[in-house]
């Protein structure tokens, strides 16, 4: 079973971050190689694993970057707003121990935090995820 | 971004009576105001969508009758 354990020095305050890599998924790398173009460089973000996210998230820009575009738009509730469209990409999410996956992620903004990422329930519907709060450590498999 | 699927979704909107009718559950795809197939999958209609027209946009969508928003309980998101 693909795996992943990232310990941190505080994971109460930190929360459980990990550092991944976003890259195009792997038909539009198909697509980008029969086209003879460059396939651009994977974005390397920190991500916090959140149990409270319907789905994962990207910053704002990141999927620019990738050189994406949106692939579909979805309907969003927050604390403070209710049915906010966004645009869905799909992308590669690359984790330590070189675990990938491929997700439908929308673009949002998460300016002024310590992370670009958010990943939800979709991601944590395929996977196990174990939090051991004493240990500072947690494990994705999936 | 979701302004460059305005065409999409309003082709969506215009046409989600019939395909609540003859596509109930399924992943529909749309580009440029026409809609291209159905599909099981969203996974399967998003590789039709990039074999078929490249790196460009495109809307796939379920067909179902009230769409759930996505939900967002913490502050991470400035929305």
């Amino acid at each position: 079973m693909p795996s992943f354990t990232t310990g941190l020095p505080n994971l109460q305050a930190a929360g459980p971050i990990v550092e991944v890599q976003v890259a195009v998924p792997a038909v539009v790398q198909e697509v980008l190689n029969a086209a003879g173009q460059p396939l651009p460089a994977p974005v390397a973000l920190t991500a916090m694993i959140d149990t409270g996210a319907s789905g994962s998230v990207i910053q704002n820009g990141i999927a620019a970057r990738l050189g994406l575009h949106p692939i579909g738009a979805v309907p969003i509730n927050t604390p403070s707003s209710t049915g906010v469209m966004c645009a869905q990409y799909a992308i590669r999410l690359v984790f330590p121990n070189n675990v990938v996956w491929e997700a439908v992620v929308i673009e949002a903004p998460l300016a002024g935090q310590h992370i670009q990422g958010l990943i939800g329930r979709d991601v944590l519907a395929q996977a196990v995820l174990t939090y051991i709060g004493y240990a500072n450590q947690f494990t994705l498999s999936f | 971004m979701v302004e460059m699927l305005q065409t999409e979704l309003q082709t969506f909107d215009a046409r989600r009576d019939e395909l609540l009718g003859t596509s109930l559950g399924k992943w529909v795809l749309i580009q440029d105001g026409e809609l291209i197939g159905t599909f099981e999958t969203q996974r399967d209609a998003i590789n039709v969508g990039y074999r078929q027209f490249g790196n460009v946009p495109f809307l796939v969508k379920q067909v179902v009758p009230v769409e759930m928003p996505q939900n967002y309980v913490s502050n991470h998101l400035g929305i």
